[in-house]
């Protein structure tokens, strides 16, 4: 592949009137020198085989080009890795022409149709250019020497940075069994990926549901399962605490927890589920026979919950406190019999909680379930706290198990709600937002059904999200042949700090369990094994 | 020793290498089979950078890579065969280099040893060449540290240290042989006791800190990872664990004896006498030809035997091969039933083959991981596809990106509708070194919306497709039921169903399904039955009279029981009236005109489909 980087000048309205293509020669100085030795080699490079420049001697073709991943149209970070990608169109040549109102355009050929676009010079683009349209040129020449031009690609370079890493957990699809997981996380200005615990180095346990406040990682959450038991691994102020949550009234381990923005507590569900599976679509199924949701204070070890949230009759899940931390927002289901799993469809309710004096208010239902005909899950509250993200799906609360399950956005100042136009025909799930709000990353299974990737979607001050990214890959091809699936990807602003090898020391060889205790307070609530159903597998089923 | 009888032992070596790798390498293609290797441990390996970054990020990760890649080979049993006699011949050379510098040359046998643990273990097919590669790096490090020119102990020490990390992260647990010959070597060659102090530690010091600052892992994991003694495979068969462990303490006891044992004069080692260096190749031969005899376990090849040519579709071998064991397992029924079902005797002879004594006719929760790709590829061609989805998944998770499980989940995936999850199986496939050219003709097919060229036939399996959700956990009869209420002519559900009601003596429901059987004109044509369904027909019927005091009018919508069966079953109720009293004496009177009656089964729970049939619990370890 051959780059070519030119500076643009003045000349850039003339050449769009005339359509044609001029590469100025840098300057000023002693620059002359090499700018021309630069125009002599481009000349050469450029030089088409068998003509004059694709520019020159093209014919149009009246569609956009067909690329993958598609970028065309989307709205994109002013400090994203570069966008490469393959271009699906036969052809013996490729010239892709980047271009943009401000700053340098970037012209790269190639005889592959895989492009990669170097990462310097696009990191001024976009530099240069936040708030303005980039333009992709795309031209192919066919075996027969002609170029074809189609149309131009645009992406707008938004004003807001996003959060510069990506925490996820990478798996196979998982259904009874797990032995190779973990969670990664990945620069997001470059193709960096770093392994933040990998399950290998920890007796392969399962380990989900990282969890950090305030898009910020000097404290973070994770839960595990496997032979060390299970216990939820709490870095903070760069020590390593394990914590068996479970309790007398709580049986079941942590999941979906949220961080009190005070840091001070976390809430988390307690839920006793199973798998099951269908005979016809997607395979698996998750049955909620139970769910409470507790609030575990850090400093005194004390488990606590209040009536309101752990009603026995009802299922409480997906809990996430509002970022002024005065509600505990979460959904909520009447419990069903398996055989009705079907007729699960939550509500989303919220509840007022003074950390001050640890006092619960009262419940209030958001959006009822009734209302929408759909089952609502997995709330998450913009950091500005102006809108709320949520999956609604014909019923359950797997959303990532669903194909029905699509993103709904919540202006909470307006009290309104709406289908977002960002959503496919599969499962959208596992949502997070950026620090400064504007962005937002979610797991999709829309390039094939089965394995979910990280998609990034711009949403403006309005609460209009913009076509949505896959997460750039350094080839091109990446997805075409990998068979992960990134579950629950989560915008941080820095690197986790949290060492792999403290990480795997804390789960393989814990210093110290830290037993929670239940607050003296909480009605331990006598339990009807029959609720439960029949689970054949070992729970969480390590191999 | 002088020079000249150096050379003259380096020559009896060379010669005898050449004899004894000759018939390792026969020994490896003709009994041990690297078709059967690759079947049983398939290793993954796929080109790129990314398969390469993954191993690569832990100890013994190059290892691991290079062992997927020539392990690729044993597909070609001649150069697999090769590739193992190869890694073992430069075992043998680098245990010989390092005897030698500790001045045991004379002991022309003894570099032979590893070969003969490592037969042991290549008998076992799930011993991987991981192990060997360890093993030879760490004694190719070993050789170079033992014959390098230094003699300064900083420098040796320089050396070591040097070595250690890389081979560490290249090999894992087996750098701990290296530290332990390199200390043994210092302490007791170099009389350098202050240097093989700090080999010693090393091998203590290094794989901690490469743990603690760059790997991580558990403790037992960072010193024993890749090693063959460790490792839940290594504890099932005792014969491997004592292989293995012999073969890592054979070093430093070697060492040891190649230095202290008393040295003979050079007189007791005559040059030049063909009849000692025969005897003595003699003496090795037999030796390492006795201890596999020893150790190798016929029935457990078998049974590998038997799966493959089930993987393959090869049913007569299937049958042929099943008829040889002493002993089976679950997996075995299970490609048994397949093998009869698809030449068309399932209901007939059913029971004179391994079968599951009083259990469904196969039993999908919970799914042992030794049965998931069976299990798929029952599933998928009775045409249950969401479970076979569940099976091959699971098989995913535990093996990896195996392949055979690839290949399952293409068909899976387009069977389901979802082509665009197909291609990422196929395109992961085109990365492979032995199906990509598969994976590229069927990604064509795919473009061109032709149909795949994949063993099972997707039109047949969607014909049979259940279409209708169910939701929960199923049993092997309520799979079966969903599937025949789908399409009342799968012939396979049908003839399932009617074993599952008979081995789990179900006979009411039996006699309840027998209508079915004109479902099928073209299998079951006329008024015949297969054997065991008039042999269950009769036993009901039998049933029925005793409890009712009457023959009961069954209606069998045409069909017949035979007057062959008729009469057999008149022999066998004289014979067991005959012995009414005394169960065991009944059973062996039975036993050799009806062992393989499902009067017999139903009476005994189990038929006796071999003379020497072990019970489950004593076959020899599950695939």
């Amino acid at each position: 592949m051959i780059y070519k980087k030119l500076r643009k000048n003045a000349c850039d309205e003339k050449r769009a009137k005339s359509g044609k293509m001029k590469f100025l020669v840098p300057r000023p100085g002693w620059l002359y020198l090499l700018g021309a030795a630069t125009f002599a080699l481009i000349g050469i490079s450029c030089a088409p085989r068998d003509g004059g420049p694709p520019s020159e001697s093209y014919e149009s073709a009246p569609r956009p080009p067909r690329i993958d991943p598609d970028y065309g149209g989307t709205v994109i970070p002013p400090n994203i890795a570069p966008l490469n990608f393959l271009v699906e169109e036969p052809g013996v040549e490729y010239r892709i022409e980047i271009s943009s109102a401000r700053g340098e355009s970037m012209e790269i050929s190639s005889a592959q149709a895989q492009i990669e676009i170097p990462p310097a010079p696009w990191k001024e683009l976009l530099a240069a250019n936040r708030g303005e349209e980039i333009r992709f040129d795309i031209y192919v020449r066919n075996e027969k020497g002609r170029w074809q031009r189609f149309e131009t690609l645009i992406s707008k370079v938004a004003v807001d940075e996003i959060d510069p890493y990506l925490a996820y957990r990478l798996l196979k699809p998982l259904y009874n069994k797990y032995v190779n997981m973990g969670i990664y996380q990945r620069h997001l200005q470059s193709y960096e990926e770093a392994v933040v615990i990998h399950n290998k180095t920890a007796d392969h346990a399962c380990i989900n549901c990282h969890t950090f406040p305030d898009n910020r990682t000097d404290d973070m959450l994770l839960h595990i399962r496997g032979l060390h038991g299970q216990r939820m691994l709490m870095y903070r102020q760069g020590k390593i605490s394990n914590i068996d949550t479970r309790t007398a009234f709580n049986p079941a381990p942590a999941s979906f927890t949220t961080w009190h923005p005070s840091r001070q507590a976390v809430v988390f569900t307690t839920p006793e589920a199973s798998i099951f599976f269908h005979t016809v679509g997607e395979t698996r199924e998750v049955f909620y026979a139970a769910s409470d949701l507790a609030l575990y204070r850090i400093e005194d070890n004390i488990l606590t919950t209040t009536a309101d949230i752990s009603r026995p009759d009802y299922l409480d899940v997906f809990p996430t406190w509002s970022p002024d931390g005065a509600h505990l927002y979460f959904c909520s289901a009447p419990k069903m019999p398996p055989e009705r799993f079907r007729d699960v469809q939550c509500d989303l309710v919220r509840i007022s909680y003074d950390a001050e004096s640890d006092t619960w208010g009262t419940l209030e239902t958001v959006l009822a379930a009734k209302d929408t005909g759909l089952s609502i899950s997995a709330p998450r509250i913009s950091p500005d706290g102006r809108f709320l993200v949520f999956c609604m799906s014909e019923y359950g609360i797997f959303p990532v198990f669903y194909a029905s399950s699509d993103l709904y956005l919540m202006d909470l100042h307006r009290g309104t709600y709406e289908r977002l136009d960002i959503n496919s025909d599969q499962s959208e799930s596992w949502h997070s937002w950026s620090s400064n709000s504007r962005w937002m990353v979610f797991s999709s299974k829309r390039r094939d059904g089965l394995f979910a990737k990280p998609y990034f979607t711009y949403i403006d001050a309005e609460g209009k999200a913009h076509k949505p990214f896959v997460l750039p890959q350094k080839d091109p091809q990446f997805y075409h042949s990998f068979t992960k699936t990134y579950n629950v990807p989560e915008l941080i602003r820095e690197p986790v700090q949290a060492t792999s090898q403290a990480l795997a020391r804390a789960i393989y060889a814990p210093r110290e369990v830290l037993q929670a205790q239940l607050d003296p307070r909480v009605q331990v609530r006598q339990r009807n094994a029959a609720d439960t159903p029949p689970d054949p597998y070992d729970s969480g089923g390590r191999q | 020793m002088t020079a000249q009888q150096r050379e003259e032992y380096g020559k009896y070596f060379a010669a005898r290498a050449l004899v004894f790798c000759s018939l390792f390498c026969l020994y490896i293609r003709l009994w041990v089979d690297p078709l059967l290797l690759y079947h049983v441990q398939e290793p993954p390996f796929f080109f790129g950078w990314n398969f390469f970054a993954e191993l690569a990020a832990y100890p013994g990760g190059l290892s691991e890579y290079l062992s997927s890649f020539l392990s690729q080979f044993y597909f070609f049993p001649w150069f697999g065969a090769l590739c193992i006699t190869a890694i073992v011949g430069l075992i043998c050379l680098c245990t010989r280099t390092y005897i030698t510098a500790l001045g045991g040359a004379r002991f022309t046998n003894l570099p032979f040893v590893p070969a003969i643990f490592l037969v042991v273990l290549h008998n076992r097919y799930l011993y991987e060449l991981t192990t060997d590669l360890g093993l030879l790096f760490v004694l190719a490090a070993v050789a170079v540290y033992a014959r390098m020119p230094l003699c300064r102990a900083p420098s040796r020490a320089l050396v070591f240290a040097g070595l250690s990390l890389p081979l560490y992260w290249i090999t894992a647990g087996p750098y701990l042989l290296c530290a332990l010959l390199c200390g043994i070597f210092e302490w007791t060659r170099r009389r350098n006791l202050a240097l093989a102090l700090l080999c010693f530690p090393g091998a203590l010091v290094v794989p901690y800190g490469a743990a603690a600052w760059f790997f991580g892992g558990p403790l037992h994991d960072v010193y024993l990872r890749l090693l063959p003694f460790y490792g839940e495979r290594a504890f099932a068969d005792s014969s491997s664990l004592i292989a293995a462990a012999g073969l890592y303490l054979f070093f430093p006891l070697a060492a040891l004896t190649a230095m202290w044992w008393p040295r003979l004069p050079a007189a007791h080692f005559p040059s030049g006498k063909r009849s000692r260096w025969i005897a003595e190749t003699t003496l090795l031969l037999a030796t390492a030809a006795l201890i596999a005899y020893a150790t190798v376990d016929r029935n457990y090849r078998t049974l590998v035997k038997v799966d493959y040519h089930a993987r393959n579709k090869e049913w007569e071998e299937v049958v042929h091969q099943t008829r040889q064991l002493a002993a089976y397992n679950l997996l075995t029924v299970y490609n048994v039933q397949r093998a009869l079902y698809y030449l068309g005797r399932f209901p007939d002879e059913m029971l004179s083959f391994p079968h599951l004594k009083n259990a469904a006719v196969f039993l999908p929760i919970p799914e042992p991981s030794e049965h998931l790709i069976a299990l798929c590829d029952l599933l998928l061609e009775l045409g249950h596809v969401n479970k076979a989805e569940h099976m091959a998944h699971e098989a995913l998770e535990i093996y990896g990106d195996r392949a055979s499980i690839l290949k399952r989940l293409v068909l899976i995936n387009v069977l389901k509708g979802r082509e665009a999850a197909a291609r990422v199986f196929l395109r992961t496939l085109e990365n492979t070194l032995l199906h990509r050219s598969w994976a590229r003709l069927q990604l064509q097919a795919l473009a061109a919306n032709a149909p795949l060229s994949v063993d099972a036939e997707p039109a047949q399996i969607r014909s049979r497709m259940v279409g209708v959700d169910h939701t929960g956990y199923f049993d092997a009869e309520m799979f079966l039921l969903q599937l025949l209420d789908q399409t009342r002519e799968n012939l396979m559900a049908f003839e399932f169903l009617m074993a599952h009601y008979l081995l789990t003596g179900q006979l009411d429901k039996f006699v309840g399904n027998i209508e079915r059987l004109n479902d099928f004109p073209q299998r079951f044509s006329g008024t015949a039955m297969p054997r065991h369904y008039e042999e269950a027909v009769l036993l009901y019927m039998t049933q029925q009279y005793m409890d009712s005091g009457k023959m009961p009018e069954l209606q069998l919508h045409g069909r017949q029981v035979s007057p062959r069966t008729t009469h057999r079953f008149e022999n066998f109720s004289t014979i067991l009236a005959a012995h009414n009293s005394a169960e065991w004496k009944a059973r062996q009177a039975l036993r050799p005109a009806h062992r393989n009656t499902y009067w017999f089964y139903f009476l005994f729970r189990g038929s006796d489909p071999a003379p020497n049939t072990l019970p489950l619990s004593s076959a020899t370890p599950l695939l």
